[in-house]
């Protein structure tokens, strides 16, 4: 397994500060996506919640630049 | 055609370790699958990295991510994943709390400040975090003078040692008292019955039923200006202004229940 660079361990542990500092209501946000597309790089990034039982989306959230609008219900 | 993802499938089995699309296809075998051709070819999709973070079985939360052609996701990428895997958890969690506590602090802000029952969350010694409208108003009335923000000495004084019964203390006919949940403090007002005359109690029964002075006037057979007389009365002993208040302070309840 491979083992976290100081770097990266000091990049990881600066988003949990940023991210925990944030008060906000809503974790997964396009901004927040748009900080950890930082740490892990990639040309789509998105975070979802499904209702496993009805096999219906909860929420649908990605970054502005990755999609024209984000949907969310 | 989830249950054809590879990824998916595994995630959606409760797997909460970082996967990638590549563990379980090669490119060369994606390429040439059916979900490749219903699906990855029509995204552009071709590398996939993607964690399940760990909730009720019905729930399932995944953060994802996706690179078009071009080189794999490292194991690099997969260890950090991992490492953040906890963090993320207990972010959502609080960001959840904040939500559910928003919300209760908001329906606490819209009940009147005429109810009797109020709540005083404590922040750092004797700051008020948060109180409701009701509790303001005990504290204001019941610990002049009160200062803002801050709790009264009489409640600090309390608290330091160790508020093990209720606090409580009284105003005329009024009784306060103050019990400690947690860092929450419930202030609960009662009132003794107010003594109020026969004659008192009549008219006031008309009030609550939304007669007017002169129409309570014809129906005790009394004149309009000694109705209004002992309706003052029952504003002083009720300690209120307004009919609606008198009718809410009888009752118990807030004067928006009671217009």
């Amino acid at each position: 397994m491979a083992v976290l660079s100081r770097g990266d361990a000091e990049r990881l542990l600066s988003f949990v500060a940023e991210a925990e500092s944030s008060g906000a209501d809503q974790l997964f946000t396009p901004e927040l996506l748009v900080q950890v597309g930082r740490l892990i790089e990639a040309d789509w990034v998105w975070y979802a919640e499904v209702d496993h039982l009805r096999r219906r989306p909860l929420v649908a959230v990605c970054r502005h630049d990755d999609e024209d609008e984000d949907e969310e219900d | 055609m989830a249950d054809e993802h590879p990824v998916c499938t595994r995630l959606h089995s409760g797997k909460h370790r970082a996967l990638k699309l590549s563990d379980f296809v090669s490119l060369r075998e994606l390429r040439s699958s059916r979900i490749y051709d219903l699906w990855f070819s029509r995204i552009g999709v071709e590398r996939m990295l993607a964690v399940g973070i760990p909730s009720a079985m019905w729930h399932k939360r995944h953060l994802v991510f996706e690179r078009g052609k071009g080189g794999d996701f490292t194991e690099r990428d997969r260890a950090l994943l991992n490492q953040l895997l906890p963090h993320l958890e207990h972010l959502w969690q609080a960001a959840r709390t904040r939500r559910l506590l928003r919300a209760s602090l908001a329906e606490l802000d819209d009940i009147d400040e005429h109810y009797a029952r109020g709540v005083v969350v404590r922040g750092t010694a004797d700051d008020i975090e948060f109180a409701s409208p009701p509790a303001v108003r005990l504290l204001r009335e019941f610990f002049p003078p009160t200062t803002g923000g801050r709790l009264p000495r009489e409640l600090v004084d309390w608290l330091d040692a160790g508020s093990a019964n209720s606090l409580t203390r009284r105003r005329g006919d009024r009784l306060l008292t103050v019990a400690q949940v947690s860092d929450t403090l419930v202030l609960e007002e009662q009132k003794e019955d107010a003594k109020l005359t026969a004659r008192e109690s009549d008219i006031l029964f008309w009030v609550a039923r939304g007669k007017t002075n002169a129409e309570i006037a014809q129906l005790l057979w009394l004149a309009p200006s000694t109705v209004r007389k002992h309706l003052e009365n029952v504003y002083a002993k009720l300690g209120v202004s307004t009919r609606t208040a008198a009718v809410a302070r009888l009752f118990g309840i807030s004067d928006a229940e009671a217009s």
